[in-house]
């Protein structure tokens, strides 16, 4: 049996991350279409004109369009990632959601607190957030290199 | 300006963020390997490293016995080369023996034939001193 058969057979062999962890994989597929319609929603439905403030402050160093590819980004690298049942990805695009996300929700406080009328948004994406991160921390079982670092350190 | 100092606020705020959730993440994970020190992964990457070193024992077996089979050829071979030996001087031996025996044949047919011929004149003395 060759290697690259035997590699081929270690990958499908790989569960499926909706068996592995059926939270994972209903937060990563969700949050991947949900970061798909916000990403659509900054390039397609909002006119930056009718804003006299950014609505989130992170925009005044990068803009609408910028923001919305970088969800639609996410959001299919993360839906790729279920498609090919790759835990590393996966794990990836959760983490940069993670982090993307936690950067909004911390310009979106402290809008809070400079300028009232951010409240209810803030409330949602910071549940968001901490869905995400949630997710990450208790939920995502560990890529195949974890595995292997253990493995060896148990050896 | 405020608001630039904000976004490098939130920027920062978000790497720190991620840094916690990465550790805790790490530690989480730690926490459930050493509860359940064997997951199904695991057990998987054990069950296909079993069978290698299964396959590997196979095949040192499978090595010593192309030992085996290689030496009781060679023996055999010597065998084969000793009963051809044997064949041969055997071969010539017989030709020899053939050889030996029709001229042994030969010399009794001279021998039976002189003995005809003096029996015959013997018979012919007798007759004549008889008569």
């Amino acid at each position: 049996m060759s290697k690259e058969t035997l590699r081929h057979q270690l990958d499908k062999a790989r569960p499926k991350l909706k068996v592995v962890s059926p939270l994972a994989y209903w937060d990563i597929l969700v949050m991947g279409w949900f970061n798909i319609v916000l990403g659509l929603t900054f390039i397609l439905g909002i006119d930056s004109a009718r804003f006299t403030a950014s609505l989130l402050i992170v925009n005044d160093l990068f803009t609408f369009d910028f923001w919305g590819v970088v969800f639609i980004i996410i959001g299919l690298l993360k839906l790729y990632s279920l498609r090919i049942n790759n835990w590393k990805l996966a794990r990836s695009t959760l983490f940069i959601g993670v982090s993307v996300k936690a950067a909004w929700m911390i310009a979106l406080t402290i809008r809070t607190f400079i300028s009232p009328g951010t409240l209810f948004l803030n409330i949602l994406w910071v549940t968001i957030a901490l869905l995400q991160i949630g997710a990450y921390i208790w939920f995502m079982p560990p890529s195949t290199e974890a595995y292997g670092q253990r493995r060896k350190d148990r050896d | 300006m405020n608001e630039v100092i904000i976004s490098l606020i939130s920027m920062v705020s978000a790497l720190g963020v991620a840094y916690i959730v990465n550790v805790a993440s790490k530690r989480v994970q730690a926490k459930k390997a050493e509860k359940q020190p064997k997951d199904r992964m695991e057990q998987m990457f054990d069950g296909y490293e079993r069978l290698i070193k299964q396959k590997d024992v196979e095949d040192d077996r499978k090595q010593r016995y192309i030992k085996t089979i290689e030496e009781e050829l060679r023996l055999t071979k010597e065998h084969v080369g000793h009963l051809e030996r044997a064949l041969e001087a055997t071969k010539d031996e017989l030709n020899e023996s053939r050889i030996e025996n029709a001229e042994l044949r030969d010399k009794l047919d001279e021998m039976r034939k002189e003995y005809q011929k003096v029996k015959s004149e013997n018979q012919d003395t007798v007759d004549a001193l008889t008569k």
